[in-house]
C-alpha cells in the first residue's frame, strides 16, 4: 500500500499542472452566454452545457493521452528502471499510476466544473441527455458510467501505446484477435438489438431516448466490464511479468488481454447463438398466429423467454412439430406501425402447399425494403428462400394468389403485382390515395387484384362517416378502376370483417353490413348490435344473434342477404362455428350460461334444417372466434387448438400464452 | 548465505545469446567487480540479478532468496546504482528522496542530505538539470540511504570524468570501511574497480571467462622481460609451463605476460633470468581480452 501510495502521489505531484490548466478552462463557460455564435437560452444553462461539453471532451482527450503515456513512455524512455530499482511491487506501480491517470483525468473534469458550479451549481447533465426517459434515472447513472468509459479509455490506450511502443511481431496477433473480438462482439450486440433485447447503450443518450427492454443494456455493461477487467489485468500483468522488457511485457499483456477477450468474445457469440436459436417450445406470449387452410400449418410470433423483448416469428407444423424460423414478426409488428397497417405475419396459397412472408433487415425502420420470403410447406426439410420480389418503401398490404404464383402489395404509393418463381413486375399501378385505415387486398380472379380501403379520418368536419375505397387491377392491361363509397361506416369500431367472392361484411356502428364486393353497393343490413358474422367455407353467411332465450345461428344467402336457415340453441350463450365438413354441413361448438355449463358439439345439415347434437366436450377454453381462425387462447395445458374433427383440443404450445 | 548466487544464466535476444550459462557467486562483505566490454552481456545480468528481467534459463538468487518472484521484498536491502540515472527528471531530489523513503523501512533522510551537500548538490535541484557525475553522485546517496546490505552498482562512472569518477569511487570506499556491505560492481574504470574489488569476473561474449579473487589474479598474472634474441622459430622453453598469453619480440630480447606465474618453473635450461613486473587490472583485462578498455 506504502508503494501505491507513493506512486499514485508521485504521478499526481509530476503532473499538477494538468489540474491547474483545467481550472483555468474552467473559466470559458462563464463567458459562454457572451461568446459569438452560442444559441439563446438562459445564461446558466448556456455556461452549464458548455462546461460539461468542455469536461466531456476534456477528459477523454486526458484518459487517451494519459492511458498511453504512464507506463508505455517510461518503457521506452527507459525510465521505468528507477521504479524496479526500488522495493516496490509491479502490481502497486501499475495499480498507483492507473489510479493516478484516472484521478487526474475524473479531478481535470470536476476543475472544468468548478467555477461554472460555484456561479449556477452543479451542471445537470440529464438535462442534457434526456435521461428523464427512466432508463437511466439520475445524472449519478451518467457519471458512473463516464467514469467507466474513462477506465476503459485509459486501459485501451496503454495497452495500444505499448502494442505500438513495442514494435514487436507480436503486433501482428493483436490485429488478428482485435479483428476476431471486435467484429464479433460487435455483430452480436448489433444482432442481439436487431432482435429485441434492447437497444444499443448510447441511443438512450439521444435527443429522443429510446427505451425499452434492458437485457441488452446488461449485456453492454458485463461486455464492458469484460473488456476492463481484460484491459487492467493485462496491463497489470505487462508491468508485473514484463517489467522494464517492453518485447517481454508486450507478449504478456498480449496473452493476457487476448486469452480472456476471445473466449468472451466467443461466449457472446455463443450467447447470441442461443438467443436466436429460440424455438415455438419457447414462447411465453403469443402475439399473433394465421392459420393455412389446407395444411397443419400455422405462422406464430410472440415472445420468447429470457430473451429482453425477442419476439421471434415460426413456421411451425402443429402435427409434426417441425418448424422454420421466419422473421415476418419484425416487418408485421413493427413499433412504427399502427395497428391497422400492420402486415398479416403470413399468407398461404388455397392449396397449403406455400406460405410467402416480408422480411427487413431492421425492426425499427418498417420503411426498408422488405424481401419476400417463401417456403414449400409439402416438402420434408424445405427450408425458407428468399425470392426475386423485393418490395421497396413500407408495406402496407400483401396478399397471395389462390394457386400461390403471384404477390400484390401496396407499397410505396403503389399497388404491384409481381410473379413469385421469376421475379418479374406483371403490374404496378399507381394509387391515388391510400389511407391510413383498414385495407384488405385479395386476389379476384386470377388476372384480378381487389383493394378495399376504409378511411377512418372521420374526425374531419365535412364528413359524416367514412368512405370505402375499392379499386380493382386488371394485371393484364396494368389498369386501376377506383369506387369510392361514401359514409360507408360510421366509427372506429368499423372494419372489414370478411371477403368471399364477390361480397364482403363490413360492420358499422351497431350495423353488420353486407355489401357488392365490386361496387361497394350495400347488398343488406345484417342485425344490430351483437350480432356477429362471417363466411362460411363455401361462401354463405353466419349470423350469430343471442336472444334472451339462448343463441340464434342464422345462415344466410350471399347473393341477397336472405335467411337460408335458422337454428335455435335454447339456454345456449355461446355458439361458434367450427368448420365445414362436407357440402351443406357446418360443425358449431355450443356452451350455456356460467363458467361451468358444459361444452356441446352439434352437426348441421343446411339442406334439411336438423341439428344433431354430438358429444360433449372437455374444452378448457374458448378455442377459437370462427370458422378458419386459429388458436389463440390459453387452456388449462398452455395454448390449445379445437380439433373438429376429433372434437378434442391440441396443446399447441405448452408454455405459451396469447399476447394482450 | 551468499547474497548473490547465480546459476547457469541465460539470456537470448532471438537468435543472440546475451548470457551463455553464466555462474557465479558473491560472498557476504566481498567487492565483486564485473568486467566485459560493451555488449558483453553485462547490463542483461545486471537486470537479472535485479529481477528486472527473466532469465531464459537458469536462477539468480539474492540475499538468499529467488529475486523475480520477491524482487519488491528483497530490494528492500539492496541499493541500486544505474548505469544511466533514470529517475524522472522533472522531479527535484528532494522529491526524489521523499518518494524513496517511503519505500524503505529504514531510511537514512539526514545520510542523504549531508552526502549532496559534500557533493555539492542543490536539493531542490530537478534531476534532469544534474551534470552526468552530479546524476552519479546522486544515484549513490540515494543507493546508501537505505542501508543496504547489498550495493549494486551498474557501470557507475560511465562517460565521468576523472573528478567525478573519484568521487563515487572514495564514496563507495567510506560506505565499504564503515559497514562492509557486499558490492557488486560493473565498470570500465578498471583503476577504480582495481582498488576495491575482492574478486574480479570477466565477461566475454556472454561468457564468464574469469572469475577469481583479486589477489590470486595478480599474482598469476605477470610481465616477463627475457633479455635474449631468440632467432625465427624458436622458443623460450621456460614460457611454455607457465600459460604465456602474450609473446611480443623487442628489440632487447622478448617480452611476455604469463597467466600462470610460478617463480620455481623459472629455473631451466634457459639462456638467462627475466625481469619479472606485476600488472595492473587493465593490462590483465586487456591480455585477456585483446582489447583496452581506453577510448571506447
Amino acid at each position: 500500500m506504502r508503494g501505491f501510495l507513493a506512486v499514485f502521489e508521485r504521478e499526481i505531484v509530476e503532473r499538477r499542472l494538468l489540474l491547474a490548466a483545467a481550472l483555468v478552462l474552467g473559466l470559458v463557460p462563464l463567458l459562454a452566454p457572451l461568446l459569438p455564435g452560442m444559441p439563446s437560452g438562459p445564461p446558466a444553462e448556456l455556461r452549464g452545457g458548455t462546461a460539461l461539453g468542455i469536461a466531456l471532451v476534456l477528459t477523454l482527450a486526458l484518459a487517451l493521452l494519459l492511458g498511453s503515456s504512464v507506463i508505455a513512455r517510461d518503457l521506452v524512455e527507459r525510465r521505468l528502471g528507477f521504479y524496479f530499482a526500488r522495493p516496490l511491487s509491479g502490481a502497486a506501480l501499475w495499480a498507483g499510476k492507473l489510479a493516478a491517470a484516472t484521478a487526474l483525468t475524473v479531478g481535470a473534469g470536476l476543475l472544468v466544473l468548478l467555477p461554472t458550479t460555484l456561479l449556477n451549481g452543479f451542471p445537470d447533465a440529464s438535462g442534457y441527455w434526456g435521461t428523464s426517459s427512466g432508463v437511466f434515472r439520475s445524472g449519478f447513472d451518467l457519471a458512473v458510467i463516464w467514469f467507466g468509459i474513462l477506465l476503459l479509455t485509459i486501459s485501451a490506450a496503454h495497452a495500444m501505446s505499448v502494442m505500438i511502443r513495442s514494435r514487436s511481431p507480436w503486433l501482428l496477433l493483436d490485429l488478428v484477435a482485435l479483428g476476431i473480438t471486435v467484429p464479433v462482439a460487435g455483430t452480436c450486440l448489433l444482432t442481439l438489438a436487431r432482435n429485441g433485447a434492447g437497444v444499443q447503450v448510447w441511443e438512450r443518450f439521444g435527443p429522443a431516448p429510446v427505451t425499452g427492454p434492458t437485457l441488452l443494456l446488461y449485456i453492454e455493461i458485463a461486455v464492458a466490464l469484460v473488456a476492463l477487467l481484460g484491459l487492467t489485468l493485462a496491463g497489470g500483468a505487462q508491468v508485473t511479468r514484463g517489467r522494464t522488457d517492453l518485447r517481454r511485457g508486450h507478449r504478456v499483456l498480449s496473452i493476457v488481454l487476448w486469452s480472456l477477450l476471445l473466449p468472451a468474445a466467443l461466449g457472446l457469440a455463443g450467447y447470441t447463438r442461443w438467443f436466436l436459436a429460440a424455438s415455438p417450445e419457447d414462447l411465453v406470449s403469443v402475439h399473433g398466429t394465421v392459420g393455412s387452410p389446407a395444411s397443419p400449418w400455422i405462422a406464430i410470433y410472440g415472445q420468447a423467454a429470457h430473451r429482453g423483448g425477442y419476439r421471434p416469428g415460426f413456421l411451425y407444423d402443429v402435427g409434426s412439430g417441425r418448424f422454420v424460423r421466419a422473421g415476418f414478426g419484425r416487418s408485421s409488428f413493427s413499433s412504427g406501425l399502427s395497428p391497422f397497417n400492420r402486415l398479416p405475419l403470413a399468407r398461404f396459397s388455397a392449396d397449403g402447399r406455400r406460405a410467402v412472408w416480408l422480411e427487413s433487415g431492421d425492426m425499427r425502420t418498417p420503411r426498408d425494403d422488405q424481401e419476400l420470403m417463401t417456403l414449400d410447406l409439402r416438402r420434408p426439410g424445405a427450408s425458407p428462400q428468399p425470392t426475386r420480389v423485393l418490395l421497396r418503401g413500407m408495406v402496407s398490404s400483401f396478399a397471395l394468389s389462390p394457386d400461390g404464383r403471384r404477390v400484390a402489395a401496396i407499397h410505396d404509393s403503389r399497388l404491384t403485382v409481381d410473379e413469385i418463381d421469376s421475379g418479374r413486375l406483371l403490374a404496378s399501378a399507381r394509387l391515388e390515395g391510400v389511407y391510413y385505415g383498414q385495407q384488405l387486398l385479395a386476389f379476384s380472379g386470377p388476372d384480378r387484384v381487389r383493394l378495399y380501403q376504409l378511411d377512418l379520418s372521420y374526425e374531419l368536419p365535412s364528413r359524416t362517416g367514412m368512405t370505402l375505397s375499392l379499386s380493382e387491377l386488371d394485371v393484364a392491361t396494368g389498369r386501376l378502376t377506383t369506387t369510392r363509397v361514401e359514409d360507408a361506416a360510421y366509427d372506429l369500431s368499423a372494419g372489414i370483417v370478411g371477403l368471399s367472392g364477390d361480397r364482403i361484411l363490413l360492420r358499422g356502428r351497431n350495423v353488420l353490413q353486407l355489401r357488392d364486393g365490386a361496387t361497394g353497393k350495400l347488398v343488406a343490413e345484417l342485425g344490430k348490435a351483437g350480432v356477429r358474422g362471417s363466411f362460411l367455407p363455401e361462401g354463405k353467411v353466419a349470423l350469430l344473434t343471442r336472444e334472451t332465450a339462448g343463441s340464434d345461428l342464422r345462415i344466410l344467402d350471399a347473393g341477397t342477404g336472405t335467411e337460408l336457415r335458422r337454428f335455435h340453441f335454447p339456454a345456449v350463450r355461446t355458439v361458434v362455428v367450427a368448420d365445414q365438413p362436407g357440402p351443406e354441413i357446418v360443425r358449431v361448438v355450443t356452451r350455456g350460461a356460467g363458467g361451468s355449463a358444459p361444452w356441446q358439439l352439434w352437426m348441421l345439415d343446411l339442406s334439411t334444417g336438423e341439428a344433431r347434437p354430438g358429444q360433449r366436450l372437455a374444452l378448457t377454453t374458448l378455442p377459437f372466434l370462427g370458422a378458419g381462425a386459429w388458436p389463440s387462447s390459453r387452456g388449462r395445458d398452455g395454448m390449445v387448438w379445437f380439433d373438429p374433427a376429433s372434437a378434442r383440443e391440441v396443446v399447441v404450445l405448452r408454455d405459451g400464452l396469447p399476447g394482450r | 548465505m551468499n547474497p548473490i548466487v547465480l546459476e547457469g544464466l541465460t539470456v537470448r535476444y532471438g537468435d543472440r545469446v546475451a548470457l551463455d550459462s553464466v555462474s557465479l557467486t558473491v560472498a557476504e562483505g566481498a567487492v565483486y567487480a564485473l568486467l566485459g566490454r560493451n555488449g558483453a552481456g553485462k547490463s542483461s545480468l545486471v537486470r537479472c540479478l535485479l529481477g528486472e528481467q527473466k532469465p531464459d534459463a537458469g536462477r539468480v538468487s539474492l540475499l538468499g532468496k529467488d529475486v523475480w518472484r520477491e524482487r519488491a521484498a528483497l530490494l528492500r536491502e539492496v541499493g541500486v546504482v544505474p548505469e544511466e540515472p533514470d529517475m524522472p527528471p522533472a522531479m527535484t531530489l528532494r522529491q526524489i528522496a521523499r518518494f524513496c523513503s517511503r519505500l524503505y523501512p529504514s531510511w537514512d533522510g539526514a545520510g542523504v542530505e549531508a552526502r549532496l551537500k559534500r557533493f555539492g548538490v542543490p536539493a531542490d535541484t530537478p534531476f534532469g538539470r544534474l551534470s552526468k557525475g552530479q546524476k552519479a553522485q546522486v544515484s549513490m546517496a540515494l543507493a546508501l540511504a537505505g542501508s543496504p546490505r547489498l550495493l549494486v552498482l551498474d557501470d557507475p562512472t560511465l562517460g565521468l570524468d576523472a573528478v567525478a569518477r573519484k568521487a563515487v569511487f572514495e564514496e563507495l570506499i567510506g560506505e565499504l570501511a564503515d559497514r562492509g556491505t557486499t558490492v557488486f560492481i560493473t565498470s570500465h574504470d578498471l583503476a577504480g574497480v582495481e582498488r576495491i574489488a575482492d574478486r574480479v569476473a570477466v565477461l566475454r561474449q556472454g561468457k564468464l571467462v574469469l572469475d577469481e579473487e583479486m589477489e590470486t589474479l595478480k599474482h598469476r598474472f605477470r610481465r616477463l622481460s627475457f633479455p635474449v634474441a631468440l632467432t625465427p622459430g624458436e622458443r623460450e622453453p621456460r614460457l611454455e609451463a607457465l600459460a604465456p598469453v602474450a609473446v611480443a619480440a623487442r628489440g632487447w630480447g622478448i617480452e611476455a605476460v604469463v597467466a600462470n606465474y610460478d617463480e620455481d618453473r623459472l629455473e631451466g635450461p634457459g639462456k638467462g633470468g627475466p625481469e619479472v613486473s606485476a600488472l595492473t587490472l587493465e593490462e590483465i583485462f586487456i591480455a585477456l581480452t585483446g582489447e583496452s578498455e581506453e577510448g571506447r
